[in-house]
């Protein structure tokens, strides 16, 4: 098991570097000069650029700015942000929790509905609850998250009155945003459960189990919920990167603080240093639960072995 | 399907019964799926009315008219007009002639990348192909649609660079599948056939592996567009994308967000048509694959 896991992330390390290459390299692919960019609308001599750039160390070969770029992102120093002149991992640190506990509940919703929905939509195969459990799961997935967002936004908060529209803290600001985002997961989540639920339905050891005269629910909760387990985890697994992209957009719409929201701003802001930070910071997240995932997947599934 | 191999055309006319080509074959079932059915026309028709925009409309998409700012839809406004008095409806039109390339370029964007890398990886193996993959898993490595963000970031937004955006952050899919299906049918006799004929590799790859792969690149591409479309306008709603007073359905979204307590229909409609749309693209997928895919008939 460890060795498994060391080894898996041996093979992280150049998918890590590549990571920081490519965030490094933002800043230079930008047409134009990087001095620019950090001077912001303030104006420029000629003067100041030269030592604005050698501050800045953008004198230097590329080689050994992403050295320092790198070692530094290493030690957890991510840079100053040019507009809130802080230090980005501050930024990020605050912004974590929001968007934290929005992912978690909306993958929580997104298991509990998509597997109900794909496990019942099996057994009642070929059924007006087939069919209308399906065409769910399908407005679902075609549900782009801004406007499945503000549909609840318009009957829930404003409507209804219900939940608060924007903000965070406490529960009722959790429900509307976690809910969109969770919606187009589950559909996608309920498709697979469904068919995953029907192949394993029609193995032998089923047939035997309802053979040996076992109860329907037995057969269902003991033998063929188990099995389609293992394709539902990757899946949930995969779904974490739609989550974590969605929430830039929930973000922005509930008006909720976090690491989406920071990004966007960082960007229509043109703010490099949070813009990098952020970004790097979110695929090596990824990358890492991507990893916890892959050794989930094997620990649930004895056939798999740990190489 | 002109361009199937003799030897891929033989082996799918030994599934197909009655003696019917492949093409054929593929036809009887779209024409019986009730999704592809549905699909397709629903997705027909948007596309002619937004083809057709310039020549319905009543009303200017652009041109702001302050007499008559926020009204609720009526007979004259069947969705309403937004905060400047435009006709939401026209506007709702027009913005389909931008959604809908910006999903279709990104996808042929990705579509021709990926397909190229994919064959590339998977036919020559080794090293090149241990170089494609590792760049795939980097590109894999930013969940969603952060990667287009990023690029967008760089490039600054605009309409080509929100097609380039989209279509690099979904080369992954295409590469993958691609490879996948060359590892499966490189070994057929009928390549080995042709390689000891001593074809040339480009002609082998076009010629006899691609036609192989094509079934599932279809299923893949409609089902991206439907995914392109959501991505390019997200990037739009959250104005990194198309800016406004150009009508997209994202910018128009985004606009209409600011007056949703007052005046609803501002934001509904333009969301309503980027859910119809990508819907209609689901169905017509889900009806592709079925028909295609000979596995799953009868399902």
């Amino acid at each position: 098991m460890l060795i498994f896991i060391s080894r898996r992330l041996v093979h992280a390390i150049p998918v890590f570097v590549g990571i920081s290459v490519l965030t490094f390299a933002m800043l230079h692919l930008v047409p134009g000069d990087p001095v620019m960019i950090f001077a912001g609308d303030k104006p420029m001599t000629e003067e100041r650029a030269v030592m604005l750039r050698h501050q800045l160390g953008l004198d230097r070969p590329l080689y050994v700015q992403y050295w320092d770029y790198a070692s530094h992102a290493l030690r957890g120093d991510l840079g100053v942000g040019l507009r809130s002149q802080r230090p980005v991992v501050d930024s990020i640190r605050e912004a974590l929790p929001g968007t934290l506990q929005l992912t978690i509940t909306a993958m929580l919703i997104a298991a509990v509905v998509g597997i109900t929905l794909g496990i019942i939509a099996a057994i009642a195969h070929g059924t007006w609850i087939d069919t209308a459990a399906m065409s769910f799961a399908m407005l679902g997935i075609s549900m782009p998250v801004f406007y499945s967002s503000l549909l609840l936004l318009l009957v829930f908060s404003f409507r209804l009155a219900w939940f608060p529209a924007t903000g965070q803290g406490g529960f009722s600001r959790l429900v509307l945003p976690s809910i969109a985002l969770g919606l187009a997961s589950s559909a996608a989540l309920a498709r697979l459960v469904r068919s995953s639920m029907l192949e394993v339905l029609r193995q032998e050891y089923i047939v035997t189990a309802r053979a040996k005269g076992l109860h329907a629910n037995t057969v269902i909760v003991r033998h063929a919920v188990k099995n389609m387990l293992i394709p539902t985890v990757t899946m949930l697994g995969l779904q974490i990167g739609g989550l974590l992209g969605g929430a830039v957009v929930t973000e922005t719409i509930f008006s909720r603080p976090g690491l989406g929201r920071l990004a966007v701003d960082a960007i229509s802001s043109r703010d490099f240093p949070l813009v990098q930070g952020t970004v790097l910071f979110a695929a090596a997240t990824y990358v890492l639960v991507n990893l916890v995932v892959d050794t989930l997947y094997a620990a649930i599934d004895p056939r798999i072995h740990y190489r | 399907m002109a361009q199937l191999s003799v030897s891929a055309r033989s082996q799918m006319q030994e599934r197909a019964p009655a003696g019917r080509s492949p093409a054929q074959e593929t036809w009887r079932h779209l024409l019986h799926s009730k999704s592809a059915l549905i699909g397709g026309s629903l997705l027909l028709l948007i596309v002619l009315v937004a083809l057709l925009a310039p020549y319905i409309n009543l009303y200017d998409p652009i041109k702001s008219n302050m007499r008559s700012p926020l009204q609720a839809p009526t007979l004259a406004h069947p969705m309403g007009t937004d905060r400047f008095g435009r006709d939401v409806f026209s506007r709702v039109l027009w913005g389909g002639r931008l959604s809908l390339p910006v999903g279709f370029v990104s996808v042929v964007i990705a579509a021709v990348a990926g397909v190229t890398l994919g064959l590339i990886a998977g036919y020559y193996g080794g090293y090149i192909d241990t170089v494609i993959m590792r760049c795939v898993d980097l590109l894999l490595a930013f969940p969603g649609i952060l990667l287009a963000l990023a690029i967008v970031a760089v490039l600054g937004p605009s309409l080509l660079n929100l097609m380039i955006a989209v279509g690099i952050s979904s080369i992954p899919d295409y590469v993958r599948v691609t490879r996948g299906s060359v590892l499966s049918v490189k070994e057929r006799d009928f390549v080995l056939a042709a390689r000891t004929l001593g074809v040339h590799d480009r002609l082998i790859l076009f010629r006899h592996i691609l036609p192989n792969v094509m079934a599932a690149l279809i299923v893949l591409a409609t089902l991206g567009m439907a995914s392109a479309i959501i991505t390019g306008s997200a990037l739009s709603f959250l104005g990194l994308g198309i800016r406004p007073p150009t009508p997209e359905w994202g910018n128009m979204l985004s606009e209409g967000r600011e007056f949703l307590q007052r005046a609803w229909w501002v934001a509904f409609f333009p969301g309503l048509a980027i859910m119809l749309t990508v819907f209609a693209i689901n169905l017509l997928g889900d009806g592709l694959r079925d028909a295609l895919d000979p596995r799953m008939r009868g399902s």
